[in-house]
C-alpha cells in the first residue's frame, strides 16, 4: 500500500486533564483526518486523567477504522505511568509505552 | 511447638534480610526502580507482619517505622538517596541483630534501635505517631496503636467498581481511586474500555469505563469501602472477598478460568461443560461461541494470574526444602560405599559369567550411577550466590577506606560442593579485604596513574578437570617485592644476602604474623589473614598461587579440590599399579609397539591426528618395576591447553570413581590429584592431565605442531 509515510507528529500538552479533553479530540482528529500516519508524543506529559485516556481509546478505534496509523512514542511521567497502572492499563509493569498501545490495541 | 514456628521464622527472615540487602545494593545504582523499591518494601512488610505474629515485638516494632519509609518511596514522596540507602542497610543490619539474640535485645541494641529509628523517622518526615490517611479506615490506625486484635490475615477481594457516566462532572478522578485502592495491597486491576465510541461520538466528559479488580490486602472490607466514599452515589460498587485459602487443586494449579467465570455469573455451569469438551483453549470457545465477551474472558484471566501471584508469594517454600547438611554429608558417604559395592559386584558378575546376575548388575550400575548423579548435584551450589555477599563488604569497605572500588564477578553458576563453599568464605573475604586495603590505590593516585579512579576487584571460578580455580585480582599496584623483601629480612625469614625469584619472594607472604603494612588498619594488616587463608585452603586439599605485576595489579588463585566427587574415570594398568585417568580428560587410545616407539627418536612425541603430541611413559615416570609388554597403549588426554599421552600397560576400561584426597603429606606431589579405592579394595592414583600436560610439553621443547606438520 503506497502510502506516504511521513508522520504527522503530535506532542502532546503535559497536562491531559478533563479540562483538555474536547482540545485533545479536536486536535487528534484534525491530525487524523490530514494525515495517514499520527504520532502521539507522551514525553513531556505529566499528568493523564481518564477523561483523556478515554479519548486516545477512541482515537486508536477511529484510526483503526479509517485505515491510519497511530503511534505512541515517548514515555509519559513516573506518575502517569503509576497511575495507568494502578488502573490496570500498563499490566506488564515495565510501564514502557509500547504496552499502552498494546493496551489500546487489545480493546 | 512455638520454638519450631520461631525457628523456622528466623530463618526465613534472614533469608529474607539476605535478599533485602541485595535490593537494597541494586537499588543505589538504579534508585527510579520501581520494582526494587516494591521488592524492598515488600521484605520488610513480610518481616515485619511474621515477627508480629511469631511474638517478635522488638522487631515488629523496630520494623514498623521502616515500612513507613520505603512505603513512601513505593508512591513517590520519597527520593531514594545514598544516605537513604545508607541508613536503610543499617536498619537491616539492626534487625539481623535482634533476629540473632535468643532473648530480648541488650541495652545497647535497644538503645541503638532507638537511634536508628530516630533516622529513619526523621528521613521520611514521620511524626512519632504513625499517621493514618484521610480515607483511610478505622482498621488502619488499630492496627499499630492500640492493640486491637485487627486480624492480620491476608484476604482476597473480587471487585467490580462502575462508575455512571457522569461521574467526572462533580469532578472526581476515577484514576486516583484505583490508586487508592492499589495502596492497600496487591491489586489487579482489568478495565473495561469495551463502550468507549470512536473519536467522532465520544463525549469527553462522559465516563465509558468500569472495571474488575482483583486485591489482596491484610485490610477489611471497610477499607475498600472508604476509597470510594465519597463516589458511593455516583457509581455501582460490588465487593465480594474469596474464600480464604483460593481453591488449589490437587495438581496445584489455582482457580480454573472456568470456575472463575461460572463464579461471576458470566457464565451457566452446562455452557462450561459443553465448551470444555472442545480441544480449543477454553477462553478462545467461550468467546467464539458468544457466551462471554473477550474482555470478561481477559478479566477472569487477570483474576487468575492475580491468585497465582498472591498464592506463590504465602508458600515460598513449595519448591524446596530445607536440609542439615551434616544429613546430607551422611548420604554422599553412603553413596560414595554403595559405588564401591557395586562395582565389586560388577567384578564378581563378570568373573562369574551369570547371565541372570549379568544384568542384574548392570541395572544396579545404572541406578547407582543415577543416585550417584543426584546426589552429586544437591550438594552442588553455584558459588555466585557466594560472590554476591561481598558486594556489601566492597562497598563498605571502600567507603571506609575513602576508596572506590566494584565488585565483578564472572563464572558464578559454577557449582561446588557445599562444605566447600562455606570455608571458602572467610579466606575470600580476607584476600579481598587486602586487595582494597593494601592493593587499591586512592582514586587520586589512580587518576594520576591513567587508570579508572573506580578500582575494580574481580572474583572469577572455573572448573578445571577435577578442581574449580577460584582467582581474586585486583587493578591495583601490586605486589611490592621490595617492601615483601625488606618484611621477610627484618623477620630473619631470608637472609639479606639471599636472592629470590618473585614467586619465591610473593610465597614469604603466607608466613605467619607477616604483614607488610605501615598501620595497622581495623580492616586488614593484622597480618592474620594471608597464613590463614593457605592454611585452609591446604585444609580443602587445595593450593593458593599469587601473581602480580607491579603498577598493574594482582591475583590470588586458588585451586580447590571437588574433594567429594564421583567422576567417570577411565581405570589404566602400569606394572602392578593401576590409575585412574578423568575421562572427561580422554580424546582417544591407540595401540603401538615397542619398535614404533623406538622409532620416533629421542623426543617423546608420536603423531596423534596429524597432530604431534608428546607423550609421558608413565612407568618411567613412577618407576615401576618389570618390563613392559611388546604392545602398549597410549591413552592420548588433553590438559588445559595442549595434549598428553600416556604410556601404559592395559587400558582396563570406565570406573566409576569416589575421589578421595590424597594426605597432607602427599599434597605437594606434582601430577597426582587425588585418589580413589577400587573394588578389590587396592588404590589407584589419579592422575593430573593438566599438569602433567604441561610436563610433558617442557620436556619435549615446547613442540607441538598443528596439522601438516
Amino acid at each position: 500500500m503506497a502510502r506516504d509515510s511521513t508522520p504527522l507528529v503530535l506532542n502532546l500538552d503535559s497536562s491531559l486533564t478533563i479540562d483538555h479533553a474536547s482540545e485533545l479530540k479536536r486536535e487528534i482528529s484534525s491530525a487524523l483526518s490530514n494525515s495517514a500516519l499520527v504520532h502521539l508524543n507522551f514525553s513531556g506529559v505529566e499528568e493523564l486523567d481518564l477523561a483523556c485516556l478515554q479519548v486516545l481509546f477512541a482515537a486508536r478505534a477511529t484510526a483503526r477504522a479509517g485505515g491510519k496509523g497511530l503511534v505512541f512514542t515517548g514515555l509519559p511521567s513516573e506518575r502517569v505511568r503509576k497511575r495507568l497502572r494502578a488502573g490496570g492499563f500498563l499490566r506488564s509493569g515495565n510501564g514502557d509505552i509500547e504496552s499502552l498501545e498494546a493496551a489500546l490495541i487489545d480493546s | 511447638m512455638i520454638d519450631k514456628f520461631k525457628a523456622s521464622f528466623r530463618e526465613e527472615a534472614q533469608e529474607l534480610l539476605g535478599q533485602l540487602e541485595a535490593t537494597l545494593l541494586e537499588l543505589e545504582s538504579d534508585p527510579g526502580s520501581g520494582e526494587l523499591i516494591n521488592a524492598a518494601f515488600r521484605a520488610i512488610h513480610t518481616i515485619k507482619g511474621s515477627a508480629g505474629m511469631f511474638g517478635f515485638d522488638e522487631i515488629s516494632h523496630f520494623t514498623h517505622d521502616l515500612e513507613n519509609a520505603l512505603d513512601r518511596c513505593r508512591s513517590g514522596s520519597l527520593a531514594v538517596s545514598k544516605d537513604f540507602i545508607d541508613m536503610t542497610l543499617e536498619a537491616r543490619d539492626h534487625v539481623l541483630a535482634l533476629l540473632k539474640r535468643e532473648e530480648g535485645p541488650t541495652e545497647e541494641l535497644a538503645a541503638m534501635g532507638e537511634i536508628l529509628l530516630g533516622r529513619i523517622r526523621a528521613f521520611a518526615g514521620l511524626s512519632a505517631e504513625p499517621e493514618g490517611r484521610t480515607s483511610a479506615p478505622a482498621a488502619a490506625p488499630a492496627e499499630s496503636t492500640t492493640g486491637a486484635d485487627a486480624e492480620k490475615r491476608r484476604r482476597t477481594y473480587r471487585i467490580q467498581f462502575k462508575p455512571a457516566p457522569a461521574i467526572f462532572k462533580n469532578g472526581t478522578k476515577v484514576l486516583n481511586l484505583l490508586e487508592e485502592l492499589a495502596e492497600l495491597g496487591r491489586a489487579d486491576a482489568f478495565p473495561h474500555t469495551e463502550s468507549i465510541p470512536d473519536l467522532e461520538a465520544i463525549d469527553p466528559e462522559s465516563c465509558y469505563c468500569f472495571w474488575d479488580v482483583m486485591l489482596t490486602t491484610e485490610h477489611d472490607v471497610n477499607a475498600i469501602r472508604d476509597v470510594f466514599i465519597f463516589v458511593e452515589d455516583q457509581a455501582e460498587l460490588k465487593i465480594e472477598e474469596l474464600p480464604p485459602e483460593p481453591e488449589v487443586d490437587a495438581g496445584g494449579h489455582a482457580r480454573r478460568l472456568g470456575e472463575i467465570l461460572v463464579e461471576r455469573g458470566e457464565v451457566t455451569p452446562d455452557a462450561l461443560r459443553e465448551a470444555l469438551k472442545s480441544q480449543k483453549r477454553l477462553g478462545e470457545v467461550l468467546v467464539e461461541r458468544k457466551i462471554v465477551s473477550k474482555p470478561q474472558v481477559d478479566s477472569a484471566l487477570v483474576e487468575q494470574e492475580h491468585i497465582k501471584k498472591t498464592q506463590d508469594r504465602v508458600e515460598p517454600t513449595m519448591g524446596s526444602i530445607r536440609v542439615a547438611s551434616d544429613k546430607l554429608d551422611a548420604l554422599v558417604d553412603l553413596v560414595g560405599e554403595l559405588v564401591t559395592v557395586q562395582a565389586r559386584l560388577s567384578r564378581i558378575s563378570l568373573d562369574l559369567k551369570d547371565p541372570a546376575l549379568g544384568s542384574t548388575s548392570e541395572q544396579f550400575e545404572r541406578l547407582i550411577a543415577q543416585l550417584r548423579d543426584d546426589t552429586m548435584i544437591i550438594r552442588m551450589l553455584p558459588i555466585g550466590s557466594t560472590f554476591n555477599k561481598y558486594r556489601r563488604l566492597v562497598r563498605d569497605l571502600s567507603t571506609e577506606l575513602g576508596k572506590e572500588a566494584e565488585l565483578l564477578a564472572e563464572g558464578g553458576e559454577t557449582e561446588l560442593d557445599k562444605t566447600v563453599i562455606e570455608r571458602l568464605g572467610d579466606p575470600l573475604v580476607h584476600i579481598i579485604r587486602n586487595s582494597i586495603d593494601h592493593g587499591l590505590e586512592m582514586p587520586d593516585a589512580r587518576e594520576k596513574a591513567g587508570k579508572p579512579r573506580k578500582g575494580s576487584i574481580k572474583l572469577a571460578a572455573r572448573h578445571s578437570g577435577a578442581y574449580v580455580l577460584i582467582e581474586v585480582s585486583d587493578d591495583g599496584k601490586g605486589l611490592d617485592r621490595e617492601a615483601i623483601r625488606n618484611k621477610a629480612v627484618e623477620r630473619g625469614l631470608l637472609p639479606p644476602a639471599q636472592e629470590l625469584s618473585d614467586q619465591e619472594l610473593f610465597q614469604m607472604i603466607f608466613a605467619p604474623g607477616f604483614s607488610t603494612a605501615q598501620t595497622v588498619t581495623t580492616v586488614s594488616g593484622r597480618g592474620v589473614g594471608m597464613d590463614v587463608v593457605k592454611r585452609e585452603i591446604e585444609s580443602l586439599g587445595g593450593s593458593v598461587h599469587l601473581s602480580s605485576q607491579s603498577g598493574r595489579g594482582m591475583a590470588v588463585t586458588l585451586k580447590i579440590p571437588l574433594t567429594l566427587a564421583i567422576i567417570e574415570g577411565l581405570l589404566i594398568r602400569v606394572a602392578q599399579e593401576s590409575f585412574v585417568i578423568p575421562l572427561s580428560s580422554v580424546d582417544g587410545c591407540i595401540e603401538i609397539n615397542r619398535q614404533e616407539l623406538a622409532s620416533m627418536g629421542e623426543r617423546r612425541i608420536i603423531n596423534y591426528r596429524d597432530e604431534l603430541v608428546p607423550y609421558v611413559r608413565l612407568r618411567e615416570a613412577f618407576e615401576s618395576d618389570g618390563e613392559e609388554p611388546a604392545i602398549e597403549q597410549i591413552v592420548i588426554a588433553t590438559g588445559q591447553e595442549s595434549r598428553v599421552g600416556f604410556v601404559v600397560d592395559e587400558v582396563v576400561g570406565q570406573h566409576q570413581t569416589v575421589i578421595k584426597p590424597l594426605g597432607r603429606m602427599y599434597r605437594d606431589v606434582e601430577g597426582i590429584s587425588g585418589a580413589t579405592i577400587l573394588g578389590d579394595g587396592t588404590v589407584a592414583l589419579i592422575l593430573d592431565v593438566n599438569r602433567l600436560a604441561i610436563d610433558a610439553q617442557v620436556r619435549s621443547g615446547g613442540q607441538r605442531v598443528a596439522e601438516g606438520a
